[in-house]
C-alpha cells in the first residue's frame, strides 16, 4: 500500500517536471487546487531561510492559485522580456520519500535541480534545492495543494520564476 | 588622493548625450570605484538592522568591506574589515551578534568599536609596538540620518547633511515618517539578485519614468485585471507626473502631481488592511491632520540617493558594481514600527508582487539591462541620446530641475554628478542656486 501510494506521488512530481520542461502551462496549474498554497522563502543575511512568511520577506508567496494564474498568463502573453524568449529547462527531481500519510493527503520530500540553458546568451546554469510538496489523494487523481520550494542558490540570475524551480 | 585621469571625461559625457564607453571599458570602471565609490558619501546600512550593542553587517563600499557595527556605548561605527596585522578578512558571516572580531590566522582581538584588544604572544613584538596604533581602520567620516548610515572614505568633504541638502532629507522624511513612531524596521530579509551588465543601468532605469508601459505592461495589465486600477497613465507623456533634479546626483520621479488629482488618505494603506483606522488615527494624532494626509497619500518617495541607494516602494534598495558588465543588487522591505501588523505584511506582499528576482515587474527590467550591455557591442555610433525634455525643464527657486516624468531629467542629472566626480570636481551642497548649469532653462 505505502509503495503503491509512494509511486503514485512521485509520478505526480515528475508529471508536474514535465508539464513545466514541455511549457503545458496549463496542464501544470491544474494540477494544483485552487486554494493551493506556493512558497519560494527568501535566505537572510544570517544564513537562515525565512520561516514566517507573514512577517518575513519571500521570494514568492502565494496564497492561493491566483498568483499562479498571473505568472502563466504573463509568460503566455510573450510581452515580458524576461520571459521571452524562454529558457530551455529540465528538471530533475530525485530522493523522493513520503514523510506523512493521512487518509486524503500525503506530505512528500524530494530534492530537485533544474538545469536552465540560454541559447541566446549561450549561458548554462543550475538552481536546486529542496521540495515539500503537499499532496490531495482522491481514488483517482492526486493534486497539489502545497508546494513549498526551498532555494539554495542564495543570489539568483536576474529573474526567478514558476519554471526555474 | 587626486590622481589625474588620462580619460577626458568631457568627451564622453554632453549635455544631451553620453558615450557608450562610460558602461563598457574596465578603466573607466576602476576610476569609478576610486572617484565615487572610495570618495563620496555612499549607503551603507540603516541603524535598524544593528539595534543592540554587538550587532554587526557586513557591507561594501565599492571594492572595500565595511562591518556596520553598533559598539558596547551603542555608537554606529564603520570599521575596514581587514585585521591590521597581515590583512586577513577578520568578519566572514554577512550579519551577526559578537563582543569582538578575531582574526582567525594568528588570533589578534578587536572590540566593537575596533580597538585591538589581544594580541597573542606580544612579547616578540619592539617595546615600540602600541596597540593603539594598530586598532581596526574606520571608514574616515560617518553620516546618519534618519537612521540611514552612510560613508564617506575621503576624510574630507561636504557633511552628509550639507551634501544631500533639505529636498533629499525631506524625501527621506516622507518614507520614515509613514511610521507613527518616526521609526523604520529594517528587518524584514532581503533580496538579492544579480545581472550581467553595468550598474548604472539600474539606477538609470530605477529613475526612469519612460519604459514602465513598454517593459511592465504585463504588470499592470495583471493589476487591471485584478483591482481594476489603471496604472499606464502615470507615465504617458501627458501625466502630471514629473522629474526632479536636486542636484549632487539626486534625482526622484514625483507622483505627487498624479496622485494629488486622485486625492485619498487610503493610498499609503493597502484596500485589504482592516485595521487602517487605528492607523490613521495615530498617524494624525503624531502629525496632526494636514501632514498626516500628506504623508497618507504620498506614501514614501522614489528617489536615487547617489551613487548606491533607491528608496523605491516600500523597500532600500542597494546597488553594487562587481565588475564592469556585472552588478549585485539587494532589496531590503522596511517595516514601520508603531503600525498593526497587518499593515507591515500588506507592504511585504506589495513588494513581493513586483520588486525581486520573483517578481512580476522588476525582472523584465534586469533583462532591458543585459540586452543594453550587449547592444554596446555595436560601436559604428557610440553616442547614447538623453535629449528628451531638454530644454523644456522648469527651475524651482532653489535650483530644483523639473520636468514631465517621461523625460530624462533624472539621467542627465545623474550623470552631471558623474562627470563632477570623475573629473574630481569640487563638491557643492545639494540645491545650490543654478546647480552650476551654464544654460539658461527655459520659463
Amino acid at each position: 500500500m505505502a509503495a503503491d501510494i509512494l509511486t503514485r506521488c512521485a509520478d505526480l512530481l515528475y508529471q508536474e517536471a514535465a508539464y513545466l520542461d514541455e511549457r503545458r502551462w496549463s496542464e501544470w496549474l491544474a494540477l494544483y487546487t485552487e486554494d493551493a498554497e506556493f512558497w519560494v522563502p527568501a535566505w537572510d543575511e544570517d544564513g537562515t531561510i525565512t520561516a514566517d512568511h507573514e512577517s518575513q520577506l519571500s521570494l514568492i508567496y502565494y496564497p492561493n492559485r491566483a498568483g499562479l494564474e498571473d505568472r502563466v498568463w504573463r509568460i503566455q502573453s510573450g510581452l515580458s522580456p524576461a520571459t521571452s524568449p524562454l529558457v530551455r529547462c529540465c528538471h530533475l527531481i530525485t530522493n523522493v520519500r513520503l514523510t506523512t500519510v493521512g487518509e486524503s493527503h500525503a506530505d512528500v520530500s524530494s530534492h530537485w535541480q533544474t538545469h536552465l540553458y540560454l541559447p541566446e546568451k549561450q549561458h548554462a546554469f543550475t538552481y536546486f534545492g529542496f521540495y515539500e510538496h503537499v499532496l490531495q489523494v482522491r481514488e483517482e487523481t492526486l493534486r497539489i495543494a502545497k508546494k513549498k520550494i526551498i532555494l539554495l542558490n542564495d543570489v539568483v540570475e536576474s529573474v526567478l520564476d514558476i519554471y526555474h524551480v | 588622493m587626486k590622481k589625474q585621469s588620462v580619460i577626458d571625461y568631457n568627451e564622453f559625457v554632453k549635455e544631451d548625450r553620453i558615450h557608450g564607453r562610460v558602461y563598457t571599458d574596465p578603466q573607466i570602471y576602476e576610476e569609478e570605484l576610486e572617484n565615487i565609490f572610495h570618495r563620496g558619501w555612499v549607503y551603507v546600512g540603516h541603524a535598524s538592522e544593528i539595534p543592540t550593542p554587538g550587532d554587526f553587517r557586513l557591507r561594501r563600499m565599492g571594492r572595500q568591506t565595511v562591518i556596520m557595527v553598533r559598539d558596547e556605548d551603542g555608537q554606529v561605527q564603520l570599521l575596514l574589515n581587514r585585521c591590521t596585522h597581515r590583512a586577513n578578512a577578520v568578519c566572514q558571516v554577512e550579519r551577526g551578534n559578537t563582543n569582538a572580531f578575531r582574526c582567525a590566522y594568528h588570533g589578534w582581538s578587536f572590540g566593537t568599536n575596533g580597538e585591538l584588544k589581544g594580541v597573542s604572544y606580544r612579547d616578540r613584538y619592539p617595546a615600540s609596538f602600541q596597540k593603539a596604533d594598530y586598532n581596526l581602520r574606520k571608514v574616515p567620516r560617518v553620516g546618519i540620518y534618519r537612521g540611514f548610515v552612510f560613508g564617506s572614505l575621503s576624510p574630507v568633504g561636504l557633511s552628509l547633511d550639507d551634501h544631500l541638502g533639505p529636498r533629499v532629507k525631506e524625501q527621506i522624511d516622507l518614507v520614515v515618517d509613514l511610521s507613527p513612531v518616526g521609526e523604520l524596521d529594517v528587518t524584514a530579509g532581503v533580496h538579492k539578485y544579480g545581472y550581467r551588465a553595468n550598474w548604472k543601468f539600474q539606477i538609470e532605469n530605477s529613475m526612469d519614468g519612460y519604459h514602465p508601459n513598454f517593459v511592465h505592461q504585463t504588470f499592470f495589465t495583471n493589476i487591471q485585471h485584478r483591482t481594476g486600477r489603471k496604472l499606464t497613465d502615470l507615465f504617458t507623456s501627458s501625466s502630471p507626473a514629473q522629474t526632479r533634479d536636486f542636484g549632487n546626483g539626486y534625482v526622484m520621479l514625483d507622483f505627487r502631481p498624479y496622485n494629488n488629482a486622485k486625492s485619498s488618505l487610503w493610498r499609503a494603506v493597502n484596500p485589504e488592511v482592516r485595521q487602517k483606522e487605528p492607523y490613521i488615527e495615530a498617524m494624525i494624532t503624531r502629525y496632526g491632520t494636514e501632514r498626516a494626509t500628506e504623508l497618507l497619500t504620498t506614501a514614501g518617495t522614489h528617489i536615487l540617493v547617489f551613487p548606491n541607494l533607491v528608496l523605491i516602494g516600500v523597500q532600500i534598495r542597494v546597488i553594487q558594481p562587481i565588475k564592469v558588465d556585472e552588478t549585485e543588487v539587494f532589496l531590503y522591505p522596511t517595516f514601520l514600527q508603531g503600525v498593526p501588523e497587518e499593515v507591515n505584511v500588506a507592504r511585504l506582499r506589495g513588494h513581493e508582487s513586483f520588486y525581486g528576482p520573483a517578481g512580476g515587474g522588476a525582472t523584465d527590467d534586469l533583462e532591458m539591462f543585459e540586452r543594453n550591455q550587449m547592444g554596446l557591442r555595436s560601436q559604428v555610433d557610440p553616442w547614447l541620446l538623453l535629449a528628451r525634455g531638454l530644454g523644456q525643464e522648469t527651475q524651482d527657486e532653489d535650483g530644483t530641475l523639473v520636468g514631465q516624468v517621461t523625460d530624462e531629467v533624472t539621467q542627465r542629472g545623474i550623470w552631471r554628478q558623474w562627470k563632477k566626480m570623475m573629473t574630481q570636481g569640487t563638491d557643492v551642497p545639494a540645491r545650490r542656486r543654478g546647480n552650476g548649469t551654464a544654460r539658461q532653462v527655459a520659463q
